[in-house]
């Protein structure tokens, strides 16, 4: 029992450098994303082709590759210097513009999926097109793909983990550093557990706004 | 004056043209109704009236003012204020109601004369306890639209469309989606409308309901008006054999 409140205690300030990487990377991404859906579903050929490219990109290489580009990117390309800081830059930068374009093209899904009925009723009513999305199109759509959201946030919350790519330290870098210094698996254990009562919160959290919701249907 | 004026409109879809050289006036406290079968072109008339479809040719006026105007071939809509303006003449209920899932049954009412048109609040919403309490849903007002029977859902569709105030409501088969049981009590309050003068365009299914309550009916087929007259001239005396038989098929 001793050794888990030292393993803890260890563990804590990692565990605050995870804790910032996964809410900075969703405060960036979730109106990001947004944006990037616009371009997807653009009348404009050229804006839709960049962001397509984009997504697919973001999608289809890993995470960790991803991170690897915009850390050492401004070195390779630019002889800018490598700084401990940018670490913490590079890894925010690298989430949010991966995870933009999962959140993308879920939003696109649900944005798609509305019925037509809904904007030429709004149109009829001479509502403008930003009072339609906003008020009408929009919280119908956070309803509609709440639980896809939820499946992203727990999968960020285990993919901070990966930024010890960039030797960034936290909660699992940190975990594997106290492994070896103790010679135990024990620490990367506790850490796990702590991923696990984290993601248990985010999964009751998003349980809750679902049922505050559930007030209507949507056909 | 003629609140809608409708002048040789055309429509086509990837090159098929589904309606065309339609030419109808309606006046002040007309009710029309406009009959036909499946693919007549009755919804694309009305779509096109109300702009949820461009058109291909021809012209539409509210109260003299130009929607849109086909001159020498060149179809030209008013400018967007204009027709911001125009659009403020007319109402459209849906078949399929289209409420606001998410909005109390009151704000599905007052979300466009509120919260776009910023009309006072208090006075709309006295307006639009009126207009429920006449549709016989006053106590429905904090209802959410999954809570209600369609027949109510699409009272409370008219109620929003009339909480607009405008000139002339079009009526998109208003009772098609409806179970049986439910058709005759948004028909009568499509008629107590009627009583209050309203002008109305009514696209239907329901011949006896057509027969009662329009002053004009006309008969679309295959794109066209193929007659136009009384509910006396249109049921009693058809002239064209398409009314006939279509009549013939439909009343029994």
């Amino acid at each position: 029992m001793e050794t888990f409140f030292a393993i803890t205690v260890q563990l804590s300030k990692g565990m605050s450098t995870s804790l910032q990487i996964f809410a900075l990377t969703l405060l960036f991404s979730i109106p990001l994303g947004l944006f990037v859906a616009f371009g997807r579903m653009s009348k404009h050929g050229l804006l839709r082709g960049i962001t397509k490219v984009y997504i697919s990109i973001m999608r289809g290489t890993p995470l960790m590759l991803q991170l690897y580009a915009v850390y050492f990117g401004p070195f390779i390309l630019f002889g800018l210097p490598l700084t401990i800081q940018y670490r913490a830059t590079a890894t925010i930068i690298a989430f949010s513009i991966n995870y933009a374009a999962y959140f993308a093209e879920i939003y696109r899904g649900g944005i798609e999926s509305m019925p037509s009925g809904q904007y030429e009723a709004a149109e009829v009513l001479g509502l403008g097109k930003v009072h339609t999305f906003v008020r009408i199109i929009l919280p119908q759509v956070i309803k509609r793909i709440l639980p896809s959201i939820t499946n992203e946030i727990i999968t960020l919350v285990k993919d901070t983990s990966l930024a010890y790519a960039i030797a960034y330290t936290e909660m699992f870098t940190l975990a594997k550093q106290i492994s070896s210094a103790r010679g135990s698996l024990v620490p990367v254990f506790v850490a796990g557990l702590f991923y696990y009562i984290f993601n248990f919160v985010v999964a009751f959290i998003m349980e809750r706004v679902e049922k505050r919701l559930s007030y209507y249907e949507i056909k | 004056m003629k609140l809608v004026e409708i002048k040789n409109l055309s429509k086509s879809f990837d090159g098929v043209e589904v309606i065309r050289d339609i030419s109808f006036d309606v006046e002040q406290g007309d009710v029309v109704a406009i009959i036909g079968s499946s693919g007549s072109g009755k919804t694309t008339l009305l779509r096109c009236a109300t702009m949820l479809e461009r058109v291909s040719g021809g012209s539409i006026y509210y109260h003299g003012d130009c929607m849109v105007e086909t001159i020498n071939g060149k179809i030209q809509y008013a400018s967007r204020d204009n027709l911001k303006k125009i659009r403020r003449h007319y109402g459209l209920v849906f078949q399929n109601f289209n409420l606001f899932p998410h909005m109390s049954v009151l704000n599905n009412i007052l979300e466009a004369p509120v919260k776009a048109f910023r009309q006072p609040k208090e006075e709309t919403r006295e307006m639009a306890m009126k207009l429920l309490a006449q549709m016989g849903l006053e106590d429905r007002a904090d209802a959410y639209p999954c809570q209600l029977s369609g027949g109510q859902q699409q009272r409370v569709a008219i109620a929003r469309a009339l909480a607009m105030q405008p000139d002339v409501l079009y009526f998109d088969e208003p009772t098609s989606a409806l179970d049986p049981e439910l058709t005759g009590e948004v028909l009568k309050s499509i008629k107590d409308l009627k009583q209050q003068g309203r002008t109305m365009i009514i696209v239907t299914h329901e011949m006896e309901f057509a027969r009662n309550v329009a002053d004009r009916i006309i008969y679309m087929a295959n794109g066209v008006i193929e007659e136009m007259g009384t509910p006396e001239q249109i049921f009693n005396n058809p002239q064209s054999e398409k009314t006939k038989s279509f009549l013939g098929r439909t009343l029994y």
